[in-house]
């Protein structure tokens, strides 16, 4: 089993009309950058470091980072840049990057050389994950979205070519062409780091993903759809000659641990606070639907089991919980939020793990309105109480990591490193 | 063209070696061909009842848009432009005027740049392709696709009277799959090419230039643009206040169009 940490790193000013009790919600690409205060900026980015830290030592085996732009939701807009902050100031766990936006970068080969760097000041702890992005990505870059598609696939090519071919070589694709191609670096993993691909709703995405033999992390998705999804992968990997397991699986769940059950109750609903996220069930804000969705940018109707919970939420109704569609008490309910003292909180883990059975999970926490000591104390109690459980469920339940079992081949690794644990 | 009458709104598919292209025509005397909008073809309408009166009129929509099939490799609106020539040519057009709305004006301006001698006349109403340098020009992508449409109209009713059921959901399949072509070929720059200004100083063919007075999708001032670059042109200036004025006022267009293709006869 291999457990990751990850929060969106929220832009958090209590003076922002948009932020925590207000309630006010945010719609999506309309906030000016007019309010970003450089102060309280510097203040997050150096408390989630601390958080990251603290998690590796905590005992997490993945630091989790993700990429959005023009928004306080993500405050890592160029992710690479606290990735390599990460390589430098952590020593054990793993950088997970879920994921750069591969169909938006113009220059593909620029990624692959800020990629092997890290991978090389980290001795060989990155793990990458590529991501199409939605329409608020395009935007902030003009990535022309007809063609989204199309560019991921072509630069997930060349970066491949760039890290396991010598150069130089020429490169004459649809979208890219460059006539030199020989960056003077190289991965420290051979042939490459480790691709995990993250994905909420395109088939296609799942589809490339299995075809090769990527790891795919739904990404708080709800329980019985993820299965589904994963079942949807088990039989792709089938019809391209290799068996997929757990190792091929990540699930990221809402968790949060404190010292009472009333506290983590309290302090878990702050997930829902916060700069609205169109991400974050519960807090979504407005989006406008033209944006988000570009011409030509996702198909519409190849689309993944997921979707029918988007649709609940959209619609009005109760949730099949009998509590409004991604309110706290249905995600709660629906264990899409799993919150309390470490005894609860493995009682539920446990049952989503019987469910959804991955070998990847993904611990979603500190987020929204969540304070430093909030994530301070839930981080404690995970690395005291919580992962030592998880991994002693994992072998329990026979839910390898892609450490242990090669997502490749299903095939133990030798030498399993820290994961296996 | 030839004496023959064609009846309004007769519809034609024309094979092009990119795949065939929808293709509504009628009327009699000379040929036109009439390039659409960046929202495509809104159907067989007034204006191209008042052009029948003195021309038989081609309106196909681009690939693409409406009824066409979109060709895949089409990058820019020249891709669009060297299409349309192609059918121009499929068609039997000789002698013919060219008309170009919106995004269909930077179309036709393009096959103007390439066209042989067979162009009779261009008339081009508040046509794309041009850099404002005061203002910008209203960018679809950013848009919801019914504000979009309803930015061209200077009168609610008229809108109201083309677009009864802005909901509809036909005319909402038909505005998503114009915006992802206009994203396929004009994403950026958009709805203006650097190159425009300077292979239109080539383009010989008599040309008038429409625009209506406060256009709130391009700027008006794009006009003196193409009179900068084109060697034969002459600007009309509109009172009114609207971007679609083959909508809104289609008798007061057809008539510009007539004008000038008589004009243009005249001085051959």
């Amino acid at each position: 089993m291999f457990i990751g940490h990850f929060t969106e790193r929220p832009y958090q000013d209590p003076k922002a009309s948009f932020f925590g009790a207000s309630k006010e919600e945010l719609t999506d690409l309309v906030l000016s950058n007019g309010d970003y205060d450089s102060n309280i900026a510097h203040d997050l980015y150096n408390r989630y470091f601390d958080e990251k830290l603290f998690a590796e030592q905590m005992g997490f085996d993945g630091l989790m980072l993700n990429e959005h732009h023009s928004t306080p939701f993500t405050m890592g807009s160029v992710c690479n840049i606290e990735a390599s902050i990460l390589a430098r100031i952590t020593t054990r766990a793993k950088i997970v990057l879920l994921g750069n936006l591969l169909a938006v970068r113009s220059d593909p080969v620029f990624l692959a050389e800020e990629l092997a760097m890290i991978d090389v000041i980290s001795k060989g702890r990155l793990i990458s994950g590529w991501v199409r992005g939605t329409g608020r990505e395009s935007l902030s870059h003009n990535a022309q979205t007809p063609f989204n598609w199309e560019r991921f696939q072509e630069a997930h090519d060349l970066i491949i070519k760039t890290w396991t071919e010598p150069g130089p070589f020429r490169w004459e694709g649809r979208h890219h062409q460059l006539r030199y191609v020989n960056p003077w670096a190289k991965p420290y993993q051979k042939p490459h780091m480790p691709i995990w691909v993250p994905g909420v709703l395109s088939y296609n995405t799942l589809e490339w993903a299995a075809r090769h033999r990527y790891p795919y992390i739904m990404t708080a998705t709800d329980e019985e759809p993820t299965r589904q999804c994963f079942e949807i992968y088990r039989t792709i990997a089938n019809d391209n000659g290799y068996e997929a397991g757990p190792q091929n699986y990540g699930y990221m769940v809402k968790l949060h641990v404190d010292e009472t059950q009333e506290l983590a109750e309290a302090t878990a609903e702050k997930l829902l606070q916060g700069p609205s996220n169109p991400f974050l069930e519960g807090n979504q804000g407005t989006v406008k639907p033209w944006l988000q969705a570009l011409p030509g940018l996702t198909s519409r109707t190849n689309m993944l089991p997921t979707v029918s919970s988007r649709a609940n939420l959209a619609g009005r109704g109760l949730s099949t919980t009998g509590f409004t569609p991604g309110s706290y008490k249905d995600q709660r309910a629906k264990r899409g939020i799993i919150a309390g003292t470490p005894k609860a909180v493995l009682k539920e883990l446990r049952a989503a793990l019987e469910n959804v059975r991955p070998g990847i999970i993904m611990v979603w926490d500190g987020d929204g309105a969540m304070t430093h000591d909030d994530s301070m104390r839930s981080l404690r109690l995970m690395g005291s109480e919580v992962i030592p459980m998880i991994r002693e469920y994992a072998k329990e339940l026979d839910l390898p990591g892609p450490f242990e079992v090669d997502p490749a081949s299903g095939l133990p690794l030798v030498g399993a490193e820290t994961a296996a644990k | 063209m030839t004496d023959t009458s064609i009846a309004p709104n007769t519809i034609l598919s024309i094979e092009l070696a990119s795949g065939p292209v929808h293709v509504q025509t009628g009327g009699s005397g000379p040929g036109l061909l009439l390039l659409h909008h960046d929202v495509g073809s809104m159907g067989w309408g007034a204006f191209h009842d008042e052009l029948t009166q003195h021309f038989t009129v081609f309106a196909p929509d681009m690939p693409g848009f409406g009824d066409s099939p979109r060709a895949d490799w089409a990058r820019h609106p020249r891709d669009l432009a060297a299409m349309m020539l192609a059918l121009a040519r499929q068609a039997g057009l000789n002698d013919y005027t060219l008309v170009g709305l919106g995004f269909g004006g930077w179309v036709a301006a393009e096959m103007a740049a390439f066209a042989g001698p067979d162009l009779a006349a261009m008339v081009l109403s508040a046509p794309a392709g041009m850099r404002p340098e005061s203002a910008f020009i209203l960018d679809q992508i950013m848009e919801e696709p019914v504000a979009y449409l309803r930015a061209g109209f200077s009168r609610s009713d008229v809108f109201d009277r083309h677009f009864p059921d802005p909901k509809d959901k036909d005319l909402r399949g038909r505005l998503e799959r114009s915006r992802e072509t206009i994203a396929r070929v004009s994403w950026k720059p958009y709805m203006y090419s650097y190159e425009l200004p300077e292979t239109l100083k080539e383009a010989h063919v008599p040309t008038t230039i429409v625009w209506g007075e406060n256009d709130a999708v391009i700027p008006s001032e794009c006009a003196d643009l193409f009179a900068a670059a084109l060697p034969r042109c002459e600007v009309r200036r509109l009172p009114i206040e609207c971007h679609f004025i083959d909508l809104e006022h289609p008798a007061l267009l057809a008539g510009i169009v007539h004008e000038a293709f008589e004009s243009a006869t005249r001085k051959r």
